[in-house]
């Protein structure tokens, strides 16, 4: 290891390394990462998985409430993603950079290494993966897939025929997350004729006749917020917007809501723009027709023993039949489409896909393979090396 | 016409049903035939004798039942004269054909004798069990009770509460299955002869008895040709009724006629059948043949007692038969073998066994005594081990998948695999305590899986859900993780072992034995990483494949982070000198609360993709095992204040030597 002289050091930078590197931040970090996942699953009966992983995992830091009796004790903790980070960093100057390198420390270094590319997995899904649904009615194709939690403000182009659809502004929902009423934003774009004041989120919410005046009652309807779901999937969020036309024209206010059933329409000239409050949606390379849905129950029961989709694939015209099944999803160009589950209503069966894009999809795998390899080579070369000294002595003394 | 005649002859008899000789229903001969009858439930093929364990666990809290006199405990009961105990299927039998006595043992098992208060039965004791008899006369508030609690949400209602709802569940039950022949009992001509229309009547002797398969065939093409408004007024209301709560009712207890036609996968329920007979001109005559032979086997009992053997070893050949040409009879015999072995209760004994053995050897350690006792010890253990493996292979090919796949199973699987690491743990220690373990957690991983099947009352083996039914996964992941779990658990008993150890012994030699139980649990400790890390990157990969995302911070998956987790912690700390060996064994023991957590506290959340439902009691046992996994970390962080600080101190300064 180092020398005496190197361990006395005063410079900033090697103290910052063996820090960096040390055993002590390895194990504190673990402790933590350990904490951490004990209270956000344990926070998921109440508030469901979104939250808690938001909360928890997602985040840099996290004050959690300790309930002692009736007392409320907040405490600061870091949050998951503050501690993968640190942990990142630990295994690479600990276990990378600074651990002596031969065969007998190959394993470890193998190991340490293929769980760093796992956080990394992590991290690039979590920066770039989408995911979201796409239900199919039997005969019925469509090429584009609806989040599961993440809300936008979509504005949409018409010409004077009512033609065109162009999506000509979308506001993530981070942006106007936090517009509780009482707080407001203002959202400009210079494709549009006019600016966006979006006020009054509620994450979920149901639009209620009003007989009082006020700012948030539009046409004797308002926003009426009701209890927040666990399953994100439930909640129908709300706002309302006021849009100003740059020319200086009417000023016209809506409630935007999730179930509404027709989009909020602004005339601009012989233009006219639609306002949503809706899921956000991407669009694949290819359209999937679903032929065929089955369900297999099993005998006797309404218990599910497998759903199966038989759909065919449209792209640039050649159409191909796939299937798609528990557990054997589909895969192209980097989208993956799984069996999600299905519905049955008076227009027939539905049968929805979830569909991601990852670009570490198969990231994990490779590096599970190489954990279990170099954490293999690790212990059986110490479990070879601890029976040869256990046993030798013995058989000795026994002889 | 054979067939014809025969039933000529029984429905001659029927006015003189005899009462089957309950000792008849104990012949061996009668006993195998009903038990190795197939019946479909809960989307599999299995004998009646499963039904019959089950539902006797279910309501009484055992899969057998101890017989005696009520009014003089300890003697025999009047009706069942040297009759000790009655296993499940005696027990249904009895029930079937002789609900006169079977309704008057005690059979409700009732956690809380308030429940029965609450409905104004008369309250025994905790646990007490109460007879169809006692319970029936409140059946009225009971039912009202139970829908009135029911609509109470789950997390909301009292433990009374919930009781109420479960006895009522379990009265009703049970009310049915002592009804299922009472077709077969009820004097048709005296229920029905006088609002049948002349037309039926006509098909119909004019004396002596008749069954409802006649009369449900004769009224069903009446009402098929001339509708259900020619029948006279009231007429199709008495005979609904009285077809419901005679037939129909408890007919719908069993799905135990393989239907006819084999694009059908659904068995049939008599409660069907007889619908299906009264609604279609045609029903095929195999399927009806099983439903008047059931009865006709009441009826044989006139003939006396070879009589009615002959008929029900006709009745279930027949169902037999018809399961067979179907190919669904293929593990129906090894189910029934698999249960009367008993494989796990014979394993506790032989494990029990070879832990007092060896025990005993402790004694006197490193002496012939010790020699002799670890070798007789090795051969309990070694056969129990094999009767544990015997019966998990026997579930494998019984279920068609691996090894493990519920609760149940993880319990079965991890003892198994904690015994025989334990067992092999024992040529490094040579001493006999690698013998005393395998016995002890052998032995008490056995209880702890006849505690949950007692606890979920549920079938063992139940279908998957559809996301689960995947062989390559359930033999990667599953295994794999479930071997982490074997190690941790194996790592954290052991743990509590050297701290119990270092409590009561002393000395040079004391300490080397510690120190070697150190590296051992150590040892352990990687071994359960190992797995449980593969095995949880594994899970991810499998819900990569299922629902798209590798990783989804569902409880289970935290779980099994935990156990991780943990298990890097306790070898960054060791091997950064953080912890010596008090530090080791106190957070091992840690280690197996966290794994008891992910095994079973997760799936008591509710939440999550691998919430497999709620076990009541679950809880309770796991508070009671986290209790005393803290009081061996307490103990453990006396060691440690006790070497830090007291007379020990010196005694400790010898460091252990990291392994990692």
């Amino acid at each position: 290891m180092s020398s005496s002289s190197s361990r006395s050091t005063t410079n900033p930078f090697v103290l910052l390394f063996r820090f960096f590197s040390s055993f002590g931040l390895a194990v504190t970090v673990l402790s933590l990462l350990l904490v951490i996942t004990l209270l956000g699953t344990l926070s998921q009966s109440d508030i469901g998985l979104l939250d808690s992983q938001r909360k928890y995992f997602d985040s840099w830091s996290v004050v959690h409430d300790f309930h002692v009796g009736s007392t409320v004790i907040p405490i600061w903790l870091p949050g998951g993603m503050a501690l993968m980070m640190l942990l990142f960093v630990n295994m690479a100057c600990g276990a990378v950079i600074r651990m002596r390198k031969g065969w007998k420390t190959i394993g470890v270094l193998i190991s340490h290494l293929s769980i760093m590319f796992m956080l990394a997995a992590g991290y690039v899904s979590y920066l770039f993966k989408t995911e979201g649904a796409l239900p199919l009615f039997e005969g019925q194709s469509g090429d584009l897939y609806q989040s599961y939690h993440d809300r936008v403000i979509e504005v949409r182009k018409f010409d004077a025929e009512g033609k065109g659809e162009a999506t000509t502004l979308m506001i993530p929902m981070e942006d106007f997350m936090d517009l509780e009423p009482g707080k407001a934003r203002t959202f400009y774009s210079k494709d549009l004729p006019f600016e966006l004041l979006v006020t009054g989120y509620q994450r979920n919410a149901q639009v209620v006749p009003k007989q009082e005046e006020g700012a948030s009652v539009i046409d004797g309807f308002g926003i009426q917020p009701v209890r927040v779901e666990t399953t994100d999937e439930q909640n129908l969020s709300a706002l309302v917007v006021t849009v100003t036309p740059k020319d200086g024209g009417a000023v016209e206010r809506a409630i935007l809501w999730e179930a509404a059933f027709e989009p909020f329409t602004v005339k601009a000239g012989k233009e006219a723009y639609t306002l949503s409050l809706t899921r956000r949606k991407w669009k694949l390379p290819f359209a999937l027709r679903l032929e065929d849905f089955q369900r297999e129950l099993h005998p006797g029961t309404e218990k599910p023993k497998r759903y199966t989709s038989h759909v065919t694939k449209i792209d640039s015209g050649n159409e191909q039949s796939q299937v798609i099944t528990m557990n054997v999803p589909m895969r192209d160009r980097g989208f993956v489409l799984y069996q999600a589950s299905f519905s049955q209503g008076t227009s027939g069966e539905q049968s929805v896909f979830t569909v991601a894009s990852n670009p570490s999809d198969q990231w994990p795998l490779w590096s599970c393979v190489a954990v279990a390899f170099g954490l293999t080579i690790h212990f059986v070369m110490h479990l070879a090396q601890f029976l040869k000294r256990t046993l030798k002595p013995k058989e000795k003394a026994a002889a | 016409m054979k067939t014809f005649v025969f039933f000529l002859i029984l429905l001659a008899s029927i006015c003189q049903a005899q009462l089957v000789d309950p000792a008849w229903l104990r012949d061996p001969e009668v006993v195998a035939a009903f038990q190795s009858i197939p019946i479909l439930e809960g989307g599999r093929h299995k004998p009646l004798d499963t039904h019959a364990r089950f539902l006797l666990l279910r309501l009484h809290g055992k899969q057998s039942m101890k017989v005696e006199d009520p009014e003089r405990p300890g003697a025999e009961h009047p009706d069942l004269p040297g009759v000790k105990k009655l296993s499940a299927s005696e027990w249904l039998l009895l029930s079937w054909f002789r609900p006169d006595i079977a309704r008057k043992l005690p059979l409700f098992v009732v956690d809380n004798s308030q429940a029965v208060g609450e409905i104004d039965v008369e309250p025994k004791g905790l646990r007490d069990r109460y007879s169809w008899d006692e319970i029936n006369p409140a059946r009225k508030k009971l039912q009202e009770k139970a829908e009135g609690y029911s609509n109470i949400e789950r997390n909301d209602r009292t433990g009374v509460q919930s009781q109420v709802i479960s006895l009522a569940r379990n009265f009703f039950d049970y009310d049915a299955t002592s009804d299922y022949l009472l077709g077969a009992r009820s004097d048709w001509r005296a229920l029905s002869w006088e609002v049948l229309p002349v037309e039926v009547q006509a098909g119909l002797p004019k004396e002596g008895a008749y069954s409802y398969w006649d009369m449900a065939s004769g009224l069903g093409k009446f009402i098929r040709e001339k509708g259900a408004d020619a029948l006279a007024p009231g007429t199709g209301d008495k005979l609904l009724t009285e077809m419901i709560d005679r037939v129909v009712r408890p007919g719908m207890t069993l799905a135990i006629v393989p239907p006819a036609d084999k694009a059908n996968t659904a068995w049939i329920k008599i409660g069907d059948l007889i619908t299906n007979v009264m609604r279609e001109p045609q029903v095929a005559e195999s399927e009806l043949a099983i439903g008047r032979n059931r009865d006709a086997m009441l009826l044989a009992a006139a003939n006396g007692k070879e009589a009615f053997k002959e008929s029900v070893k006709k009745w279930s050949g027949e169902i037999r038969a018809a399961a067979e040409a179907r190919g669904e009879l293929k593990h129906v015999d090894r189910e029934v073998s698999y249960y009367k072995r008993d494989y796990f209760t014979n394993a506790l004994v032989l494990f029990l066994l070879g832990f007092l053995i060896a025990t005993i050897g402790l004694v006197a350690p490193q002496t012939k005594f010790a020699r002799i006792a670890g070798r007789i010890a090795f051969v309990p253990l070694v056969v129990a081990l094999a009767y544990s493996v015997w019966g998990i292979a026997e579930r494998c090919i019984i279920n068609e998948r691996p090894p493990v796949a519920t609760l149940y199973e993880t319990i079965l699987f991890i003892t198994a695999v904690s015994s025989l690491v334990a067992l092999l743990l024992e040529r490094v220690m040579r001493n006999g305590a690698g013998l005393a373990l395998t016995g002890f957690l052998g032995a008490l991983g056995l209880f702890l899986s006849n505690r949950f099947m007692a606890l979920d009352g549920q079938d063992t083996m139940p279908t998957l859900e559809a996301v689960l039914i995947t062989n390559f996964w359930l033999a990667t992941h599953v295994t794999s993780i479930n071997i982490g779990y074997a190690g941790a658990m194996l790592a954290s008993i052991l743990s509590m072992v050297v701290l119990a150890y270092r409590t009561f012994a002393r000395g040079p030699g004391a300490i080397e034995k510690r120190r070697l139980l150190t590296r051992i649990t150590y040892g352990v400790v990687c071994f359960g990483l190992l797995f449980s890390l593969v095995g949880t990157v594994l899970g991810g990969i499998w819900a990569n494949d299922s629902w798209g995302r590798f990783w989804g911070w569902d409880p289970k998956e935290n779980g099994a982070l935990m156990i991780v987790l943990m298990g890097l912690v306790i070898l960054h700390a060791r091997l950064g000198g953080y912890i010596r060996e008090t530090g080791l064994h106190v957070l091992s023991v840690l280690l197996g609360m966290i794994t008891l957590f992910s095994w079973f506290g997760v799936n008591q959340l509710g939440v999550g993709l691998h919430s497999y439902g709620f076990t009541d009691g679950i809880w309770r046992a796991l508070l009671i095992s986290w209790g005393i996994q803290g009081g061996f970390m307490l103990l453990g962080l006396g060691h440690w204040a006790f070497e830090k600080w007291g007379s020990g101190a010196k005694a400790a300064k010898a460091p252990v030597k990291a392994q990692g």
